[in-house]
């Protein structure tokens, strides 16, 4: 077991964003998070991250995390990259990738060396020292991406990851996700409205709508799951 | 570990060069060196209030305060135990840094216009805190404020208000440890967080860094630099009041930093010599005299947002030297081209 989440909520005012969810994430899989524009999915990943308190409990890997600050969540192992890239934009892409190295790694590595291995793990080498402001959106993502993995997490959540992408940057990226899943061991957690692309990638796909769980299970069985067809496939799929 | 000789600290570098040798020039001329001293003691208050302001992206707008409390606290301290200035500095320092934390508090939760609420208030209460009899049991004076404040002096020797030079070189010292530690900081890991919570908060925790101690550090070592060269300035000016508390000084210091450009250092430095400069020159024109430095900060803003380090240094394109050095040398910049592909 490596993530689990027992009947946690979170609501905003009268709304109830993320409603008395539970589930478990297996390490060193591919879990898939679905669900329609505003189901909680980003809402439950700042709840994941100790961006937001809630109620209900997080345990990683037996580890309570509610209640920790974020910056203790990412030393714990969990990272994140956010549906709307976030960059340090002033700073180049290895000061981005430093930054993670350095406040987010609690492995006794030298900074240059995680910062030059993940350079080439996703690809940014010429980019190295640009701004990254300056950046095309792929790249952006990559080196948030980069960012987070230089953290050293076991478990790396992507808030869709592959929106905006054409489609031979989205076929690079998944297989950026592959290697970090099976090459460097990373549990992953990945909310995506292309239902195709998760059930390519992931062993087990949640499906939300309004802050519950829709269904739980193997990608196949899910999208033969007739409350998923209603909710989700009927008005997304293609 | 040694600090990389980057661009910033070899411009840093060249101007306390330059700096050193003005006064065989001018040391005849007790008006220019005063300006020059209170050149070298704004360029530390701006300094600090842009690695505040413009590298971490804090709001705040206490600097002046925290400056007038290393002023009086120095002041104090030297008065009541008959201590050296030069423990009076550091003490200054202390006493402003602490009450950074204090302010910095409050402002961990708050967001942008909020920060400069809590700090500008901050700026208002101290001086009626320190005409208040509070203050006055302080030793502050009251109303009146400190009259006589020991100047400063070096192996038994007691520097005057006459003679400029002791008092520049030690302005030029002090300065220079100020602003190399603010240099060394900006390069720091302290830095990379400052600038990271600056640029994307959510993202910089969720990598690891603890935005609470950043903001708060960077509260405490900018005050604590401000407060030292407040002390500085207690011992240099001799008197002081509430006064400084006014709109003034902090139009000007605005000014500063907008002529600099914010985040750029060593630009606030530029500034800091540019506007008090400027607002020698501008002396003469009285109450006119802080309508155009308003009009100044409006325009700067409109029309020069990222300050003079921009069109000394751009970031992303040529300088103007180098551009000279490029049509004067055409050829040696295609051989350094070939080299850097
Ligand atoms: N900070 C907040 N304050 C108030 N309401 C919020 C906040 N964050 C999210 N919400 C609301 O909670 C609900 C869930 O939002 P969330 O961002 O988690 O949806 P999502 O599943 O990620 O949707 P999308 O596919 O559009 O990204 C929405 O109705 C949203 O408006
Ligand atoms: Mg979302």
């Amino acid at each position: 077991m490596s993530l689990k989440c027992s009947h946690i909520s979170k609501q905003f005012g009268r709304l109830k964003a993320v409603d008395t969810l539970n589930f478990e994430v297996q390490t060193g899989e591919i879990f898939g998070i679905a669900g329609p524009n505003g189901a909680g999915k980003t809402t439950l990943f700042n709840m994941i991250t100790g961006m937001y308190t809630y109620s209900g409990s997080i345990a990683f890997d037996g580890r309570e995390l509610n209640g920790l600050p974020a910056y203790r969540i990412c030393r714990a192992g969990i990272a994140r990259t956010f549906q709307i890239p976030q960059l340090f934009a002033s700073l180049s892409v290895s000061d981005n990738i430093r930054a993670g190295a350095h406040f987010g790694s609690r492995r006794n590595k030298p900074e240059a060396e995680t910062i030059e291995e993940i350079i080439d793990f996703v690809g940014l080498g010429e980019h190295r020292d640009h701004k990254a402001a300056h950046l095309k959106l792929l790249d952006k993502k990559l080196a948030m991406i980069g960012a987070a993995l230089a953290t050293h997490p076991r478990l790396l959540l992507l808030d869709e990851p592959i929106a905006g992408l054409n489609p031979s940057e989205i076929t690079q990226s998944l297989e950026l996700f592959y290697r970090i899943n099976q090459e460097l061991g990373i549990t992953i957690l990945i909310i995506e409205h292309f239902m195709k692309v998760l059930t390519e990638l992931s062993q087990q796909l949640l499906i939300l709508e309004n802050g519950k769980k829709v269904c739980l299970g193997p990608p196949h069985e899910v999208t033969r799951d007739q409350r998923v067809i209603e909710c989700y496939l009927g008005e997304d799929h293609d | 570990m040694i600090m990389k000789l980057t661009k910033d600290l070899k411009v840093l570098l060249l101007i306390y060069l330059i700096l050193l040798l003005v006064p065989i020039f001018v040391h005849t001329d007790l008006y220019l060196m005063n300006i020059l001293i209170m050149c070298l003691i704004w360029s530390v208050v701006a300094a600090s209030w842009d690695l505040i302001m413009g590298f971490s992206g804090i709001f705040t707008f206490g600097q002046i305060a925290f400056f007038v409390i290393g002023a009086y606290s120095s002041a104090i301290l030297t008065q009541t135990f008959d201590l050296s200035p030069w423990l009076g500095m550091p003490f200054g320092g202390v006493v402003a840094g602490l009450t950074g934390l204090l302010v910095g508090l409050p402002c961990l939760r708050l967001k942008g216009a909020y920060v400069a609420l809590v700090t500008f208030a901050v700026h208002m209460i101290l001086a009626p805190l320190l005409k208040s009899d509070l203050g006055r049991a302080l030793g502050t004076g009251g109303s009146q404020g400190i009259l006589t404040i020991k100047p400063m002096h070096f192996w038994g020797y007691s520097f005057s208000s006459m003679e400029p030079l002791p008092w520049f070189y030690t302005a030029l010292f002090i300065s220079l440890l100020c602003l190399l530690a603010v240099y060394r900081i900006i390069h720091s890991n302290w830095g990379l967080a400052f600038t990271a919570i600056r640029d994307a908060e959510p993202f910089a925790k969720s990598l690891g860094i603890n935005g609470f101690k950043y903001k708060l550090v960077v509260f405490g070592i900018t005050s604590f630099l401000t407060g030292i060269i407040g002390g500085f300035y207690a011992h240099y000016v001799g008197v002081l009041s509430t006064r400084i508390l006014g709109l003034n000084l902090f139009l000007i210091l605005m000014v500063m930093l907008v002529i600099g450009g914010l985040g750029r250092f060593p630009g606030a430095v530029i500034g800091a010599y540019l506007a008090t400069f400027l607002s020698e020159w501008l002396r003469p024109m009285g109450n006119y005299r802080m309508l155009i430095f308003g009009g100044l900060v409006v325009l700067l803003v409109v029309y020069m947002p990222q300050g003079i380090a921009e069109i000394l240094f751009p970031q992303d394109k040529p300088g103007p030297l180098e551009r000279i050095r490029r049509r004067v040398f055409p050829k040696e910049r295609r051989a350094s081209l070939s080299n850097d592909s």
